[in-house]
């Protein structure tokens, strides 16, 4: 019973501070709309166990913590993944400006 | 008659522009420029320090080059990309690239650029796979490992996807899009060529290796993450 509360108390920030970052334009629409949706869904998983259990025999699997667990470990391989990318295209784009300082001269140069 | 063509072409000093990528290379990189000096007919030698912390740039100043400086280390593929980037604003004919650790001969340069100046191709990779004596087993195997990614990710087939020894013609630098940063720069201009279009010619060269160049080539943990990251790329 406690750690539901912990969780309705932990989403109710995270969706506050969700809601403050759209506000303040540092996340797209559908940032907003698939947050959100993750969060409801842990609530009404937490709040109506049933339903996950529904769920997961629906998935195949036995119990609805599992499910919640599975889905989780996708989730974050989603979201790893797609931070490497960013962090990947950031990395280039740095080497781009690096470049770009060393070269500046030859162009000056080059205009001469 | 042959022999006779290639004599003429060098005799016109062809416009080739040697670019060295350098990273704390103190205890070889005054050698690699004096033996370039010595050849004679070399136009231009474009050095990048990618932000050495030793004496590198101490001794390359004492030389006649072209000398380009990374605020911050990027890397051997920001150190090409700044170099070929160098050469084409200064219209080289010819780019070629090569290490600084002493494990290419300069006096090779010549046959690097040969298929290039005879219009026979537009890039040369200077491949150690055929002389295959000096080469440690290690290298040997990261060797095989490179080429096989290289070939699943970007179906392209070349027998020494890693050598730091290429030549490419102007053209054919202008047409590289070059978005890596370190050690997986070599498979990615194999891709390039492959994406571009671009004719390929490989040729033997001799590769020295010393302890000091063993030291300098990417160890296991590079080799997972530089696969990682070209992963990355080819998928992203």
């Amino acid at each position: 019973m406690i750690i539901r509360i912990i969780i309705w108390i932990f989403a109710l920030f995270v969706l506050s501070r969700l809601v403050l970052n759209y506000e303040k334009k540092k996340i797209s629409n559908f940032g907003l709309i698939f947050w959100v949706l993750i969060w409801l869904i842990v609530v009404g998983f937490t709040t109506w166990p049933n339903i996950s259990d529904q769920v997961a025999h629906y998935l195949g699997i036995s119990r609805g913590t599992d499910a919640a667990l599975y889905l989780a470990i996708i989730l974050l391989f989603y979201l790893v993944f797609r931070l490497y990318i960013r962090f990947f295209d950031i990395e280039s784009e740095i080497t781009e400006i690096v470049k770009k300082v060393a070269v500046k001269n030859l162009k000056k140069k080059g205009k001469k | 008659m042959r022999k006779k063509q290639k004599i003429s072409k060098f005799d016109a000093k062809p416009d080739v522009k040697i670019v060295v990528p350098v990273y704390n290379e103190e205890k070889t990189i005054g050698k690699l420029l004096e033996k370039m000096k010595k050849l004679g007919w070399i136009k231009q030698i474009i050095c990048v320090n990618d932000g050495s912390q030793d004496k590198s740039a101490e001794i390359i100043k004492k030389y006649p080059v072209t000398y380009l400086e990374h605020a911050i280390n990027r890397g051997l593929g920001g150190a090409l990309r700044t170099g070929i980037e160098a050469g084409i604003i200064l219209n080289a004919k010819i780019i070629v690239t090569m290490d600084a650790d002493l494990q290419h001969k300069p006096e090779e340069i010549k046959q690097i650029i040969q298929p290039i100046l005879e219009k026979k191709a537009d890039v040369v990779i200077g491949t150690r796979i055929q002389d295959k004596k000096g080469m440690p087993l290690i290298r040997r195997i990261a060797n095989i490992i490179g080429n096989l990614v290289t070939r699943v990710l970007f179906s392209i087939n070349v027998s020494d996807s890693q050598s730091g020894f290429r030549a490419f013609s102007n053209k054919a630098a202008k047409k590289l899009v070059l978005k890596t940063n370190r050690m997986e720069i070599s498979s990615e201009i194999v891709s390039q060529i492959k994406r571009q279009n671009l004719k390929l010619i490989e040729i033997p060269i001799t590769a020295i290796y010393s302890n000091y160049s063993m030291s300098k080539g990417q160890g296991f943990k590079t080799g997972i993450k530089t696969m990682l990251k070209l992963m990355i790329a080819r998928f992203k």
